[in-house]
């Protein structure tokens, strides 16, 4: 899958016309063409001077690899949901949670408070879906077992007498 | 703020004359045995539209007691929501919500259920979100998304329902074939699942209780969560055996799943949303034991206590400082001693204590159960769900009113708003009534059902020893159970549904969904549709512009082209 992405992104035509590839900002409704990353730094200059750019100390700072997806050199932040971010810090920005100058992460958008969280929960994904999928089995397997076998609580019980057009269920007769 | 101030009364006032109108003439039509068709056409020659409308015993008592619930619920609303800036829009949300309902309730065919099914859907959504906050936000998309499932199946249904021939459900001919008809119950019974919360879409009912107190008792106790029942009695002739096994399984599944959930919950609101489920399960129940009757007389009778719950609920919040979880209550029968009654008499119905308006429906459901021959599996489960709602329901009014004071408890306010305490106590005295009124005039013919005794005894048997253990049990400690078990885990966490259909999905479809903006909306549409739309009409201009430089030697040789060309065509 990586291999393919790669091949169709390294793809001439989008390569030499220069599209802009960073474009999740847009999503925040205002892009400029300065904030569009450098190029992939190769050399210790040039990620030194891309992590003074983003505000990040040089052994801080990580570029995405070079595998086609288009990141330059911006910097690949730890993702950290809006949520498990301090609500009580007094943040710039406070509905982002956010200093003024501070790197987004290329997915922030995807993350925010009334969004996607990447908490670590108390249990893992697997474990969750195992149980919840463990005990229902367990009741269908159950009662699959029972209606295969006919295991039924038999006892004896006389259909109701409904009214219907032309059926007698009582005469009324006296006594001899 | 509310421009008029006596505009709560005029709505609640005039919801209540409807009220009494639609229960007239449906007590006009029972004892006609009769029902009303209403159709109106438009238009003409080969562009016919027709509206049509049905009015018999079911549509007219479903609509007397929502209109009633909805009535008592605005005359509350003018004081829980007076206070509130936005007053006028959360009143014309109620009543739009009150207006898809209705729709709903008298639509003889499925085109005009959507309306009303949509409806209710997206104006929920709006209600869930009225408190602006990420909690709300976050608790209406997952409301509206999981509602949004079933909109997309009764939208499907009504292109298989071209199949059958008729979109009435009233002029049913079962014309189609059996793939067909598989197909179409199983469409509708996903869409009364999603709208019922029924599980795997259980998630949304408690997040839901995000909203006003007054929405939840209107919307989340007896409407809206009750038209996927509403739909599947209409529909009834779908349901097949399969659907039915299916149906009884997954309601089982659900009072089971709600029932031990409610034990470990805290929340107040929370706790009565999944006693809601429950009852929904138990309704889903009767409808796969093909008591559409029972399962009609159950709907009706739980709306008018579980709406009677919700209010008293509103009653506690209000006066305990807006706090929900019930471990800061306690001992509140001393400051509100008239709620404490009403609320404990709507869970003696839901528990099914005999002689309430719960006990006719609900031990009804359980007799005609025991009365045919069913898996060992589904009776027992049927006692222990039960015996489960007796549970967290004694749990509820302990800790509620009986135990040790909590902090709300010594920062609370006494009952002293009539407005809140009016809708109460007509509720309650609404409720009490319902049951035996409402099972003489459900039933045409009295149900005589003649069981061994001990399966006759069976539902009381198993609600007073729930009385005797929750209480013997609650004497030691909140619930007696340590809040580190498998058990207290997996039940706290709902089963871990609300994660596995909110992040589970989410992030199992989060990773493709990256790769495709990378690869077309970041790619090959920004190329084609982005760099292209703004490079070609600037090559379209330059050669335009061409065109337009007044080069003589460009215009003679267009004429000359166009003089070849006509010589062509004379030749």
């Amino acid at each position: 899958m990586a291999a393919l992405v790669k091949k169709a992104l390294f793809h001439p035509v989008l390569r030499n016309n220069g599209v802009a590839r960073l474009q999740f900002v847009r999503l925040a409704g205002y892009w400029n063409k300065d904030w569009k990353p450098g190029p992939y730094p190769k050399t210790d200059a040039e990620r030194i001077a891309a992590a003074k750019k983003y505000g990040l100390l040089p052994q801080d700072y990580e570029p995405y690899p070079d595998d086609g997806f288009g990141y330059g050199d911006y910097p690949k932040l730890p993702l950290v949901s809006a949520d498990m971010k301090d609500p009580l810090y007094n943040w710039d920005y406070p509905e982002m949670k956010r200093n003024f100058g501070e790197p987004l992460h290329t997915q922030y958008d995807a993350y925010t408070e009334e969004r996607m969280s990447n908490a670590r929960t108390q249990h893992s994904p697997m474990y969750m879906l195992g149980c919840f999928l463990g005990v229902m089995g367990a009741f269908l397997a159950v009662h699959i077992l029972i209606e295969y076998n006919h295991w039924y609580l038999e006892h004896p019980w006389t259909p109701p007498q409904r009214p219907k057009e032309g059926k007698i269920h009582y005469t009324y007769e006296p006594l001899d | 703020m509310i421009v008029d101030k006596f505009l709560y009364q005029k709505i609640s006032f005039a919801l209540m004359n409807v009220m009494v109108l639609v229960g007239v003439s449906g007590l006009m039509f029972l004892s006609l045995d009769s029902s009303i068709f209403i159709e109106w056409s438009f238009g003409g020659g080969s562009i016919n539209f027709s509206l049509t409308l049905l009015m018999d015993w079911v549509s007219c008592s479903f609509l007397t007691v929502v209109l009633c619930i909805s009535s008592n619920v605005v005359w509350y609303s003018k004081s829980y929501m007076g206070g509130d800036g936005d007053a006028n829009r959360f009143i014309l949300l109620v009543l739009g919500f009150v207006v898809s309902m209705v729709i709903l309730i008298i639509s003889p065919n499925i085109f005009s259920i959507l309306l009303g099914w949509d409806g209710l859907g997206l104006i929920s959504y709006c209600l869930v979100i009225y408190y602006p906050s990420k909690k709300s936000n976050s608790a209406g998309m997952i409301t509206v998304l999981s509602n949004r499932v079933g909109d997309v199946c009764v939208l499907l249904s009504i292109a298989w329902f071209v199949v059958l021939g008729d979109f009435n459900f009233s002029t049913w001919s079962l014309g189609g074939d059996l793939t067909s008809l598989m197909i179409l119950s199983f469409l509708v019974m996903v869409a009364a699942l999603t709208k019922s919360a029924q599980i795997p879409f259980s998630a949304w009912l408690p997040a839901a209780m995000a909203a006003p107190t007054p929405v939840s008792a209107l919307v989340h106790s007896s409407t809206l969560v009750t038209a996927g029942v509403y739909l599947l009695i209409r529909f009834s002739f779908l349901l097949g055996e399969l659907g039915s096994s299916v149906l009884m399984f997954i309601s089982m599944m659900t009072m089971f799943m709600s029932g031990v959930v409610a034990i470990f919950e805290c929340d107040l609101k929370k706790i009565i949303a999944l006693s809601t489920l429950s009852q929904l399960g138990m309704m889903m129940f009767a409808i796969s034991l093909g008591l559409y009757q029972v399962a009609f007389f159950h709907l009706l009778s739980h709306a008018l206590f579980k709406a009677l719950l919700f209010l008293c609920a509103g009653v506690l919040i209000h006066g305990v400082g807006s706090t929900q979880d019930v471990r800061y209550f306690g001992g509140l029968v001393k400051n509100f001693p008239l709620v404490s009654v009403c609320m404990n008499l709507a869970n003696f119905s839901l528990c099914g204590i005999p002689f309430m308006s719960g006990f006719y429906s609900k031990d009804l459901i359980v007799e005609l159960a025991c009365q045919d021959s069913w898996g060992m599996s589904i009776l027992f489960l049927m006692f222990v769900c039960l015996g489960l709602t007796v549970l967290y329901s004694v749990r509820l009014s302990f800790l509620a009113f009986i135990s040790t004071p909590g902090y709300g408890s010594f920062c609370s306010v006494c009952e002293q708003d009539f407005t809140l305490l009016g809708p109460v106590a007509t509720l309650t005295f609404i409720s009490l009534l319902s049951g035996p009124s409402l099972s003489l005039l459900s039933f045409s013919y009295p149900v005589l059902i003649f069981l061994p005794w001990v399966m006759k005894m069976g539902a009381l048997a198993v609600i007073s020893a729930s009385v005797v253990l929750s209480v013997s049990v609650l004497g030691i400690t909140s619930m007696g159970l340590s809040s580190s078990t498998f058990l207290s885990t997996f039940s706290g966490f709902m089963w871990f549904m609300p994660w596995l259909s909110g992040q589970g999905v989410l992030m199992s479809s989060m990773k493709k969904a990256d790769s495709i903006l990378k690869i077309l909306d970041q790619g090959w549409l920004e190329f084609y549709l982005g760099k292209v739309t703004e490079s070609s009409p600037s090559k379209f201009n330059t050669i335009s512009l061409g065109f337009q430089r007044n080069a003589l030697k460009l215009h003679f040789s267009i004429f000359l082209v166009w003089l070849l060309m006509i010589l062509i065509y004379l030749i």
